[in-house]
């Protein structure tokens, strides 16, 4: 093995992924040892790998910023537009009102009799919409307003998973994705292990079904609460706000946080690339790489599936056990997530613990467990990381919500 | 600041002198070997604690194995250390954790030198100080690549870009580090 053959055919960095076969391998490294040039290369790219991992959420995320040119032209455009829209409203304004103006100099002024036939059918009308909308609901029960959603009607909001209650700094762009197992809605719930009832008449009696996936027999098997806690009663203003309480994102991965299963086993495992800034992936390790590629991908269903079978693989690996509970929440599943996340939360490291706590926390509470949800997160507000604030915020909203729900 | 022994002592002067009992050379084996089988040990465990581990473990059953003459082709001293440095990281996977057990002298543990890591640090420095002045396009194509492993066609469908231009760009970053780099070895 000589320098070009090496250059030429990247080994290095195929060393540095473990892409050689043993052969190659024993090669390289003869070769490293007797030549400082690529041991020089080598060490070039593990300094280079370990600072990219250390940055790779803040790098990922990165998305291009147009130059200031193409800001004016995309202004001025924008501008323009405006400024022929709002002239063609006003002139349909002013056009009509003329036209306003001309039929009311010809309206038609109606007899006695024919005001008192009008008056009738007014009362008529009147008694229906009494029906419908019973005058004791308040408005608030009907339509929430000043939600970050700029007053859409919560119905539609429970479908769509916005990026509502975003988790701070923790998501990538790539694979992100809201989730929340509570369903507000009427319409199909798809991902959801909740579903509180919707329609003022039903919120009063509090009215609330469990929902399990029909292919998940292990979903469909309540887990008691152990502090005995009855799921509460929500109106639908409460499960709106804990659907923002609830809704999660998902945390970031690099692939340098690859470890062997010995190691997992010895050191008892660990999350994420934080603690090994550069080495290889594990070949070893297909389960779970295909599964984190999947991640990426925002592919939370797959990458569940794939987890599975990297936890029969390696029952000992932390990193696994919290990647399938956060992608069993993302997808809707919280309640089979809280089993690996509890799993996860016994790493050593606190702010790994912190991380699986927090995510723990949200599975507690999109399964309406809320006094669990308020310890998790009263243990990831104590622990230290990057969640802390974030953990603090939330238990702090968590306690008001409970509260609220005491009284009512 | 780094010293590079490219050309250096030929491995068999260094087993020779080293079968005489002379320390020097044992010290120049170290210095000539003990980097590239650190940065074998890190790839090998991920883990660059455990990899410093390993690098004593091996240049202590390297140096016992020179001193009792059991390296019989001297000119294949590099493939020798190559072998010995596998087969105790492996051993050091298979015992998951327990660690080799040595019975040499207590003299020959080395101390750690600072110098190596001196000059990790500044590597790392360097490092981060060249890659931050790259757009962050050109960094996004150097994780995609080099730490998520992904081939240069699935990082030109991700970024948007022609397989060429990402190929080039990556390069073109390689190699402003790589010159970096060879400022700090001529320091």
């Amino acid at each position: 093995m000589d320098c070009s053959l090496i250059k030429t055919a990247d080994l290095a960095e195929k060393y540095l992924h473990s892409r050689l076969d043993e052969a190659e391998m024993d090669a390289f490294e003869t070769h490293l040892l007797e030549c400082a040039a690529c041991r020089r290369q080598l060490e070039l790219l593990q300094s280079a790998q370990a600072n990219l991992s250390e940055r790779a959420h803040e790098i990922r995320t990165w998305t291009p910023v147009k130059p200031f040119f193409l800001r004016w032209q995309t202004m001025s455009v924008a501008a323009l537009v405006v400024v022929v829209v709002a002239g063609a409203v006003a002139g349909a304004f002013f056009f009509r009102g003329k036209e306003t103006e001309q039929t009311l100099t010809v309206q038609h002024i109606p007899s006695a009799d024919e005001r008192a036939a009008a008056q009738e059918k007014s009362n008529q009308a009147t008694g229906i919409a009494e029906m419908v909308a019973p005058a004791d609901v308040p408005n608030s029960e009907k339509r929430i307003d000043g939600l970050p959603l700029d007053g859409h009607n919560y119905v539609d909001f429970s479908h769509k998973n916005k990026g509502v209650g975003k988790t701070k700094g923790i998501a990538p762009k790539t694979g992100a994705a809201q989730s929340s197992g509570i369903n507000l809605g009427k319409g199909p719930e798809k991902n959801s292990d909740r579903n509180v009832a919707e329609g003022s008449s039903e919120t009063g009696s509090g009215q609330e079904s469990t929902r399990v996936a029909k292919t998940d027999p292990k979903a469909s098997q309540p887990i008691p609460s152990p502090h005995g806690e009855e799921a509460p009663t929500l109106t639908q203003a409460q499960g709106v706000e804990l659907y923002h309480l609830g809704s999660t994102s998902a945390p970031a991965f690099t692939f340098s946080g690859f470890t062997s299963n010995e190691q997992n086993a010895e050191g008892a495992g660990d999350i994420s690339s934080n603690a090994r800034p550069a080495h290889a992936i594990d070949s070893r390790r297909t389960a779970f790489r295909d599964a984190m590629a999947a991640y990426l991908e925002g592919k939370y269903s797959d990458a569940s599936g794939l987890l599975e079978q990297a936890a029969l693989k390696e029952p000992g690996a932390l990193d696994v056990q919290f990647y399938l509970g956060v992608c069993r929440l993302l997808i809707g599943q919280p309640q089979r997530a809280i089993e690996p996340l509890t799993n996860a939360a016994k790493v050593s490291s606190p702010v790994l613990q912190q991380q699986a706590h927090y995510y723990l926390a949200k599975a507690y509470m999109q399964s309406l467990r809320l006094k669990e949800a308020e310890d998790e997160l009263r243990i990831a507000s104590q622990l230290t990381g990057p969640l802390k604030n974030d953990a603090s915020g939330l238990l702090k909203r968590l306690q008001a919500f409970r509260a609220q729900l005491a009284e009512n | 600041m780094t010293v590079d022994h490219p050309a250096a002592t030929s491995s068999e002067s260094l087993v020779a002198r080293i079968l005489c009992g002379e320390r020097a050379a044992e010290e120049e084996l170290v210095a000539q070997y003990g980097r590239a089988i650190f940065a074998i040990a890190t790839v090998r465990t991920g883990n660059r604690d455990t990899a410093r581990d390993l690098t004593q473990d091996v240049l202590m059953a390297v140096l016992k194995s020179v001193r009792n003459g059991q390296v019989r082709e001297s000119d294949k001293l590099a493939a020798f250390i190559q072998g010995t440095a596998r087969n105790l990281i492996n051993n050091h996977f298979k015992t998951s954790g327990r660690r080799a057990e040595t019975d040499l002298d207590p003299v020959e543990s080395f101390s750690t030198d600072p110098i190596p890591e001196l000059e990790a640090a500044e590597r790392a420095r360097l490092v981060q100080e060249e890659l931050k002045r790259h757009s962050a396009l050109d960094q996004q194509i150097l994780l995609f690549s080099l730490v998520e492993g992904h081939s240069l066609a699935e990082i030109a469908e991700r970024v948007k870009l022609s397989h060429e231009a990402v190929r080039a760009r990556k390069s073109r970053l390689v190699r402003k580090l790589a010159k970096k780099f060879e400022s700090l070895s001529q320091k």
